[in-house]
Protein backbone atom coordinates (compact mmCIF):
# COMPACT_ATOMS: atom_id res chain seq x y z
CA UNK A 1 0.00 0.00 0.00
CA UNK A 2 2.81 2.15 0.89
CA UNK A 3 4.43 1.59 -1.98
CA UNK A 4 1.43 2.09 -4.40
CA UNK A 5 1.14 5.61 -2.86
CA UNK A 6 4.62 6.35 -3.86
CA UNK A 7 4.33 5.32 -7.46
CA UNK A 8 1.39 7.67 -7.84
CA UNK A 9 2.78 10.40 -6.81
CA UNK A 10 5.37 9.57 -8.87
CA UNK A 11 2.87 9.60 -11.51
CA UNK A 12 1.90 12.70 -11.39
CA UNK A 13 5.40 14.62 -10.93
CA UNK A 14 6.15 12.83 -14.41
CA UNK A 15 9.72 12.85 -13.26
CA UNK A 16 10.59 8.79 -12.58
CA UNK A 17 9.21 5.42 -13.52
CA UNK A 18 5.87 4.12 -12.32
CA UNK A 19 7.08 1.42 -9.85
CA UNK A 20 9.18 0.67 -7.08
CA UNK A 21 10.73 -2.74 -6.51
CA UNK A 22 9.91 -4.53 -3.57
CA UNK A 23 13.99 -5.19 -3.55
CA UNK A 24 14.43 -1.62 -3.00
CA UNK A 25 17.28 0.06 -0.67
CA UNK A 26 15.67 1.70 1.88
CA UNK A 27 17.92 4.54 2.00
CA UNK A 28 17.00 8.64 2.77
CA UNK A 29 18.63 11.77 3.28
CA UNK A 30 17.52 14.73 5.05
CA UNK A 31 19.30 18.36 4.83
CA UNK A 32 19.35 21.49 4.55
CA UNK A 33 20.84 23.99 1.56
CA UNK A 34 22.26 27.52 1.59
CA UNK A 35 21.21 29.24 -1.63
CA UNK A 36 21.59 32.24 -3.90
CA UNK A 37 18.21 33.57 -5.69
CA UNK A 38 17.88 35.56 -8.32
CA UNK A 39 14.56 37.08 -9.60
CA UNK A 40 13.09 35.80 -12.83
CA UNK A 41 10.44 36.70 -15.21
CA UNK A 42 7.25 38.18 -13.55
CA UNK A 43 9.01 38.79 -10.56
CA UNK A 44 11.28 41.15 -11.95
CA UNK A 45 8.74 44.23 -12.55
CA UNK A 46 8.40 44.26 -9.09
CA UNK A 47 11.96 43.46 -7.54
CA UNK A 48 14.76 42.68 -9.26
CA UNK A 49 17.62 40.61 -7.46
CA UNK A 50 20.03 38.88 -6.39
CA UNK A 51 19.25 37.61 -2.60
CA UNK A 52 21.86 36.27 -0.59
CA UNK A 53 18.94 35.28 2.28
CA UNK A 54 17.16 31.83 1.62
CA UNK A 55 17.49 28.69 2.73
CA UNK A 56 15.76 25.43 2.19
CA UNK A 57 15.18 21.71 3.80
CA UNK A 58 14.55 18.88 2.40
CA UNK A 59 14.31 15.45 3.14
CA UNK A 60 14.71 12.27 0.07
CA UNK A 61 13.45 8.74 0.30
CA UNK A 62 15.15 6.05 -2.11
CA UNK A 63 12.16 4.21 -3.88
CA UNK A 64 14.56 2.27 -6.50
CA UNK A 65 18.66 2.20 -7.23
CA UNK A 66 18.07 5.44 -9.34
CA UNK A 67 14.95 7.07 -8.14
CA UNK A 68 13.93 9.07 -4.88
CA UNK A 69 10.53 10.76 -3.47
CA UNK A 70 10.89 13.93 -0.89
CA UNK A 71 9.51 16.85 0.49
CA UNK A 72 11.42 20.60 0.51
CA UNK A 73 10.37 23.59 2.65
CA UNK A 74 12.10 26.49 1.72
CA UNK A 75 12.19 30.88 2.36
CA UNK A 76 13.28 32.85 -0.08
CA UNK A 77 13.79 36.78 0.78
CA UNK A 78 14.12 39.24 -1.97
CA UNK A 79 14.20 43.10 -0.99
CA UNK A 80 14.93 46.17 -2.80
CA UNK A 81 15.10 49.50 -2.13
CA UNK A 82 14.03 51.96 -4.74
CA UNK A 83 14.07 56.05 -4.71
CA UNK A 84 11.77 56.51 -7.85
CA UNK A 85 8.74 57.61 -9.48
CA UNK A 86 6.32 55.35 -9.95
CA UNK A 87 2.95 55.30 -12.76
CA UNK A 88 -0.28 53.66 -12.10
CA UNK A 89 -2.15 54.94 -14.91
CA UNK A 90 -2.30 58.53 -14.55
CA UNK A 91 -1.14 59.18 -11.24
CA UNK A 92 2.57 59.17 -10.53
CA UNK A 93 3.87 58.70 -7.07
CA UNK A 94 7.65 59.72 -6.20
CA UNK A 95 9.10 58.88 -2.61
CA UNK A 96 11.12 56.05 -0.63
CA UNK A 97 10.17 52.68 -1.76
CA UNK A 98 10.87 49.00 0.25
CA UNK A 99 9.67 46.18 -1.65
CA UNK A 100 9.66 43.08 0.06
CA UNK A 101 8.83 39.50 -1.23
CA UNK A 102 9.05 36.07 0.98
CA UNK A 103 8.23 33.32 -0.34
CA UNK A 104 7.73 30.49 1.06
CA UNK A 105 7.73 26.97 -1.16
CA UNK A 106 6.26 23.81 0.15
CA UNK A 107 6.77 20.98 -2.65
CA UNK A 108 6.62 17.09 -2.79
CA UNK A 109 9.95 16.62 -4.72
CA UNK A 110 11.16 13.48 -6.95
CA UNK A 111 14.34 12.98 -8.48
CA UNK A 112 15.80 10.97 -10.88
CA UNK A 113 19.96 9.86 -10.46
CA UNK A 114 20.96 8.17 -14.08
CA UNK A 115 23.96 6.30 -14.31
CA UNK A 116 25.57 3.35 -11.91
CA UNK A 117 25.68 3.96 -8.40
CA UNK A 118 28.86 3.84 -7.35
CA UNK A 119 30.33 4.55 -3.96
CA UNK A 120 32.31 7.49 -3.14
CA UNK A 121 31.51 9.24 -6.42
CA UNK A 122 29.44 12.07 -7.26
CA UNK A 123 26.16 11.13 -8.40
CA UNK A 124 24.28 13.34 -10.59
CA UNK A 125 20.38 13.80 -10.17
CA UNK A 126 17.49 15.48 -12.05
CA UNK A 127 14.34 16.18 -10.58
CA UNK A 128 11.00 18.32 -9.86
CA UNK A 129 9.17 19.60 -7.31
CA UNK A 130 5.60 20.08 -7.04
CA UNK A 131 3.49 21.85 -4.29
CA UNK A 132 2.31 25.20 -3.31
CA UNK A 133 4.26 28.52 -2.72
CA UNK A 134 3.11 31.11 0.24
CA UNK A 135 4.61 34.40 -1.31
CA UNK A 136 4.34 37.80 0.74
CA UNK A 137 4.46 41.02 -1.77
CA UNK A 138 4.67 44.34 0.44
CA UNK A 139 5.67 47.34 -1.03
CA UNK A 140 6.05 50.41 1.73
CA UNK A 141 6.03 54.33 0.70
CA UNK A 142 6.15 56.78 3.33
CA UNK A 143 3.73 55.49 5.88
CA UNK A 144 1.86 53.05 3.65
CA UNK A 145 2.31 50.02 3.29
CA UNK A 146 0.26 47.59 0.60
CA UNK A 147 0.66 43.83 1.20
CA UNK A 148 -0.99 41.34 -1.01
CA UNK A 149 -0.12 37.75 0.35
CA UNK A 150 -1.32 34.72 -1.81
CA UNK A 151 -1.24 30.70 -2.25
CA UNK A 152 0.06 29.86 -5.29
CA UNK A 153 0.56 26.46 -7.33
CA UNK A 154 3.88 25.80 -8.24
CA UNK A 155 6.60 23.90 -9.89
CA UNK A 156 10.20 23.95 -9.05
CA UNK A 157 12.36 21.78 -11.94
CA UNK A 158 15.95 21.17 -10.48
CA UNK A 159 19.26 19.80 -11.60
CA UNK A 160 22.27 18.80 -9.15
CA UNK A 161 24.87 17.05 -7.98
CA UNK A 162 25.55 14.43 -5.05
CA UNK A 163 29.12 14.81 -3.28
CA UNK A 164 30.01 12.19 -1.30
CA UNK A 165 32.04 12.75 2.00
CA UNK A 166 33.34 10.42 4.95
CA UNK A 167 33.21 13.63 7.47
CA UNK A 168 29.75 15.30 8.10
CA UNK A 169 27.72 14.06 5.29
CA UNK A 170 27.29 14.79 1.61
CA UNK A 171 26.93 17.62 -0.19
CA UNK A 172 24.46 18.69 -2.31
CA UNK A 173 25.28 21.69 -5.14
CA UNK A 174 21.89 22.31 -7.09
CA UNK A 175 20.18 24.96 -9.46
CA UNK A 176 16.39 25.37 -9.24
CA UNK A 177 14.11 27.43 -11.41
CA UNK A 178 11.03 28.02 -8.83
CA UNK A 179 7.88 28.93 -10.69
CA UNK A 180 4.40 29.78 -8.79
CA UNK A 181 1.29 30.52 -11.45
CA UNK A 182 -0.62 33.25 -11.05
CA UNK A 183 -2.72 34.19 -8.24
CA UNK A 184 -5.03 36.87 -7.51
CA UNK A 185 -3.46 38.52 -10.40
CA UNK A 186 0.33 37.31 -8.82
CA UNK A 187 2.58 35.74 -10.76
CA UNK A 188 6.24 34.98 -9.29
CA UNK A 189 9.66 33.02 -10.68
CA UNK A 190 12.81 32.70 -9.69
CA UNK A 191 16.12 30.89 -9.44
CA UNK A 192 17.76 29.58 -6.62
CA UNK A 193 21.64 28.46 -6.37
CA UNK A 194 21.91 25.37 -3.57
CA UNK A 195 24.96 24.51 -1.46
CA UNK A 196 24.28 22.09 0.86
CA UNK A 197 24.54 18.96 3.26
CA UNK A 198 22.77 15.69 3.09
CA UNK A 199 23.09 13.34 6.13
CA UNK A 200 21.53 10.25 5.82
CA UNK A 201 20.99 6.77 6.77
CA UNK B 1 25.67 -0.91 21.08
CA UNK B 2 26.46 2.10 22.31
CA UNK B 3 27.82 4.71 19.32
CA UNK B 4 31.05 5.65 19.80
CA UNK B 5 32.12 8.82 20.36
CA UNK B 6 33.18 10.57 16.83
CA UNK B 7 30.07 9.18 15.45
CA UNK B 8 28.08 10.77 18.48
CA UNK B 9 29.97 14.10 17.64
CA UNK B 10 29.11 14.06 13.86
CA UNK B 11 25.11 13.58 14.62
CA UNK B 12 25.12 16.35 17.38
CA UNK B 13 26.69 18.64 14.75
CA UNK B 14 24.41 17.29 12.08
CA UNK B 15 21.42 18.16 14.12
CA UNK B 16 22.39 21.46 14.87
CA UNK B 17 22.99 22.43 11.63
CA UNK B 18 19.82 22.51 9.87
CA UNK B 19 17.91 25.01 12.54
CA UNK B 20 21.23 26.93 12.83
CA UNK B 21 21.31 27.60 9.27
CA UNK B 22 17.32 28.65 9.58
CA UNK B 23 17.79 30.78 12.61
CA UNK B 24 20.79 32.79 10.79
CA UNK B 25 18.29 32.91 7.34
CA UNK B 26 15.84 34.59 10.40
CA UNK B 27 18.29 36.78 11.77
CA UNK B 28 19.84 38.22 7.81
CA UNK B 29 16.14 39.64 7.29
CA UNK B 30 16.73 42.85 5.42
CA UNK B 31 15.08 46.15 5.73
CA UNK B 32 17.06 49.25 6.72
CA UNK B 33 14.07 51.18 5.58
CA UNK B 34 13.77 54.63 5.56
CA UNK B 35 16.27 56.45 8.03
CA UNK B 36 15.50 59.89 7.54
CA UNK B 37 12.39 62.36 7.89
CA UNK B 38 12.89 63.03 4.61
CA UNK B 39 12.47 59.10 3.46
CA UNK B 40 9.22 59.22 4.68
CA UNK B 41 7.93 62.42 2.02
CA UNK B 42 5.44 61.14 -0.70
CA UNK B 43 4.80 63.33 -4.23
CA UNK B 44 1.70 62.39 -5.73
CA UNK B 45 0.43 64.48 -9.18
CA UNK B 46 -2.26 63.13 -11.38
CA UNK B 47 -4.08 64.74 -14.63
CA UNK B 48 -7.65 64.87 -15.81
CA UNK B 49 -7.59 62.16 -19.15
CA UNK B 50 -8.26 63.70 -22.51
CA UNK B 51 -6.89 67.24 -21.82
CA UNK B 52 -4.53 69.08 -24.09
CA UNK B 53 -2.68 71.49 -21.51
CA UNK B 54 -1.10 73.21 -24.76
CA UNK B 55 -4.30 75.06 -25.37
CA UNK B 56 -3.69 76.47 -22.05
CA UNK B 57 -1.43 79.79 -21.11
CA UNK B 58 -2.75 81.50 -18.22
CA UNK B 59 -3.58 81.16 -14.86
CA UNK B 60 -4.25 83.04 -11.49
CA UNK B 61 -2.86 82.03 -8.78
CA UNK B 62 -4.84 83.17 -5.19
CA UNK B 63 -2.18 85.01 -3.01
CA UNK B 64 -3.03 82.73 0.32
CA UNK B 65 -2.62 79.40 0.84
CA UNK B 66 -5.98 77.34 2.27
CA UNK B 67 -5.72 76.10 5.53
CA UNK B 68 -8.13 73.56 6.55
CA UNK B 69 -8.48 73.76 10.57
CA UNK B 70 -10.07 71.44 13.03
CA UNK B 71 -13.61 72.16 14.21
CA UNK B 72 -13.05 73.25 18.18
CA UNK B 73 -16.68 71.72 18.34
CA UNK B 74 -15.80 68.04 16.98
CA UNK B 75 -13.78 65.47 17.90
CA UNK B 76 -11.53 64.82 14.85
CA UNK B 77 -7.70 64.49 13.45
CA UNK B 78 -6.81 67.48 11.75
CA UNK B 79 -4.32 69.42 13.47
CA UNK B 80 -3.39 73.33 12.09
CA UNK B 81 -0.19 73.92 10.98
CA UNK B 82 1.76 76.72 10.90
CA UNK B 83 1.86 79.78 8.27
CA UNK B 84 5.64 79.92 8.39
CA UNK B 85 6.21 78.62 4.81
CA UNK B 86 2.72 80.15 2.97
CA UNK B 87 5.23 82.94 1.26
CA UNK B 88 7.24 80.59 -0.10
CA UNK B 89 5.23 77.44 -1.14
CA UNK B 90 3.01 80.36 -3.23
CA UNK B 91 6.39 81.78 -4.68
CA UNK B 92 7.70 78.29 -5.46
CA UNK B 93 4.38 77.12 -7.24
CA UNK B 94 4.47 80.44 -9.17
CA UNK B 95 8.32 80.45 -9.95
CA UNK B 96 7.19 76.29 -11.61
CA UNK B 97 4.13 77.65 -13.21
CA UNK B 98 6.16 80.49 -14.89
CA UNK B 99 9.04 77.77 -15.82
CA UNK B 100 6.30 75.04 -17.59
CA UNK B 101 5.33 78.07 -19.65
CA UNK B 102 2.30 79.66 -17.69
CA UNK B 103 1.87 83.04 -17.96
CA UNK B 104 0.04 84.03 -14.39
CA UNK B 105 -2.93 86.85 -14.58
CA UNK B 106 -2.17 89.41 -11.60
CA UNK B 107 -6.20 90.65 -11.71
CA UNK B 108 -8.23 87.74 -13.28
CA UNK B 109 -11.88 89.41 -12.14
CA UNK B 110 -10.78 92.49 -14.15
CA UNK B 111 -9.35 90.12 -17.34
CA UNK B 112 -10.76 86.56 -16.84
CA UNK B 113 -8.10 84.05 -16.80
CA UNK B 114 -8.05 80.36 -18.19
CA UNK B 115 -7.00 78.29 -15.56
CA UNK B 116 -7.13 78.43 -11.27
CA UNK B 117 -3.84 77.21 -9.18
CA UNK B 118 -5.44 76.89 -5.80
CA UNK B 119 -3.34 75.77 -2.60
CA UNK B 120 -4.11 74.22 0.67
CA UNK B 121 -2.72 72.17 3.07
CA UNK B 122 -3.71 70.43 6.33
CA UNK B 123 -2.54 68.39 9.18
CA UNK B 124 -3.37 65.42 10.72
CA UNK B 125 -2.64 63.65 13.98
CA UNK B 126 -3.23 60.24 14.61
CA UNK B 127 -2.51 58.12 17.99
CA UNK B 128 -1.74 54.75 18.85
CA UNK B 129 -1.63 52.48 21.61
CA UNK B 130 0.61 49.37 22.38
CA UNK B 131 0.57 47.42 25.42
CA UNK B 132 3.84 46.38 26.86
CA UNK B 133 5.12 44.36 29.45
CA UNK B 134 3.49 41.10 31.40
CA UNK B 135 5.88 38.00 31.84
CA UNK B 136 9.87 38.57 30.93
CA UNK B 137 9.97 35.40 29.36
CA UNK B 138 6.25 35.10 28.01
CA UNK B 139 6.28 31.33 29.44
CA UNK B 140 2.90 32.13 30.87
CA UNK B 141 0.66 34.33 32.76
CA UNK B 142 0.17 33.25 36.17
CA UNK B 143 0.84 35.58 38.72
CA UNK B 144 2.51 34.89 42.26
CA UNK B 145 3.39 31.52 40.93
CA UNK B 146 7.45 31.24 41.87
CA UNK B 147 9.53 30.13 38.84
CA UNK B 148 7.80 31.60 36.09
CA UNK B 149 10.26 34.45 35.78
CA UNK B 150 9.88 38.10 36.39
CA UNK B 151 6.61 39.68 35.93
CA UNK B 152 6.16 43.60 35.03
CA UNK B 153 2.48 45.16 35.00
CA UNK B 154 1.52 45.88 31.88
CA UNK B 155 2.34 49.39 30.54
CA UNK B 156 1.29 51.09 27.61
CA UNK B 157 3.08 52.89 25.18
CA UNK B 158 1.80 55.85 22.49
CA UNK B 159 2.83 56.72 19.94
CA UNK B 160 1.98 59.97 18.09
CA UNK B 161 2.37 60.71 14.18
CA UNK B 162 1.95 63.85 12.91
CA UNK B 163 1.70 64.43 9.21
CA UNK B 164 1.35 66.89 7.16
CA UNK B 165 -0.16 67.44 3.58
CA UNK B 166 0.11 70.43 1.01
CA UNK B 167 -2.05 70.05 -2.08
CA UNK B 168 -2.49 72.16 -5.71
CA UNK B 169 -5.25 71.77 -7.77
CA UNK B 170 -5.14 73.50 -11.05
CA UNK B 171 -8.69 74.20 -11.86
CA UNK B 172 -10.42 75.15 -15.61
CA UNK B 173 -13.17 77.40 -14.45
CA UNK B 174 -15.86 76.54 -17.55
CA UNK B 175 -17.64 79.26 -17.82
CA UNK B 176 -17.79 82.64 -15.54
CA UNK B 177 -20.78 81.17 -13.29
CA UNK B 178 -18.72 78.59 -12.36
CA UNK B 179 -20.34 75.53 -13.90
CA UNK B 180 -18.36 72.79 -15.73
CA UNK B 181 -15.41 73.61 -13.50
CA UNK B 182 -13.02 70.99 -14.05
CA UNK B 183 -9.60 70.35 -11.87
CA UNK B 184 -7.30 69.37 -14.88
CA UNK B 185 -4.47 68.25 -12.75
CA UNK B 186 -3.82 68.00 -8.71
CA UNK B 187 -0.42 67.45 -7.11
CA UNK B 188 -0.11 66.46 -3.48
CA UNK B 189 2.83 66.10 -0.77
CA UNK B 190 2.59 64.43 2.15
CA UNK B 191 5.67 64.18 5.23
CA UNK B 192 5.90 63.93 8.71
CA UNK B 193 5.62 67.70 10.38
CA UNK B 194 8.89 68.08 12.28
CA UNK B 195 9.78 71.77 13.09
CA UNK B 196 13.37 70.39 13.87
CA UNK B 197 14.14 69.22 10.19
CA UNK B 198 14.74 71.51 7.18
CA UNK B 199 11.07 72.00 6.24
CA UNK B 200 11.73 74.58 3.99
CA UNK B 201 14.16 72.44 2.31
CA UNK B 202 11.92 69.28 2.29
CA UNK B 203 8.63 71.84 0.90
CA UNK B 204 11.05 73.25 -1.99
CA UNK B 205 12.11 69.62 -2.91
CA UNK B 206 8.10 68.52 -2.97
CA UNK B 207 7.20 70.96 -4.89
CA UNK B 208 9.99 71.11 -7.74
CA UNK B 209 9.01 67.04 -8.07
CA UNK B 210 5.38 67.99 -8.36
CA UNK B 211 6.40 69.81 -11.64
CA UNK B 212 9.19 67.57 -12.57
CA UNK B 213 7.19 64.19 -13.15
CA UNK B 214 4.10 66.14 -14.44
CA UNK B 215 6.21 67.02 -17.86
CA UNK B 216 3.11 66.90 -19.86
CA UNK B 217 2.10 70.73 -18.22
CA UNK B 218 4.34 72.46 -20.43
CA UNK B 219 8.15 73.05 -21.91
CA UNK B 220 9.42 71.93 -18.18
CA UNK B 221 12.99 72.70 -17.57
CA UNK B 222 14.92 71.65 -14.57
CA UNK B 223 14.38 74.26 -11.71
CA UNK B 224 18.04 74.82 -9.83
Amino acid sequence: MKYAARAGTLALLLTVGASATAQAQEEWWGGFTYQGALTSGPTTDFIDQFSWRNVGLEARKMVREDASLGVFFGWNVFNDELDTTTSLGAVDISGFQSRFVNAFPMLVTAHYYPGVRQSNSARFFVGTGVGTYYIENRAELGLTSVTVNKWHFGIAPEVGVLVPSSRVGDGLLSVKYNYAFEAGGVERAYWTFGVGLLVGH
Amino acid sequence: MRANGPARIRRSVQRMAMPIVVLMAAGCYPGNGPTNVEDLDVVLTTRAPDVDFNSYSIYALPDTVVHIRPNIDEVNDIIELPRTYDELILDLVAENMEKVGYARELDPESNGTELVLLVGAVGTKRTSWYMGGGWWDWWGYYPGYPGWGWYYPPYFEEVTIEQGSLVLFLLDPGDQGGNDAQVIWAGAARGLVDTRVRSGTRITNAINQMFEQSPYLGSYSTIQ
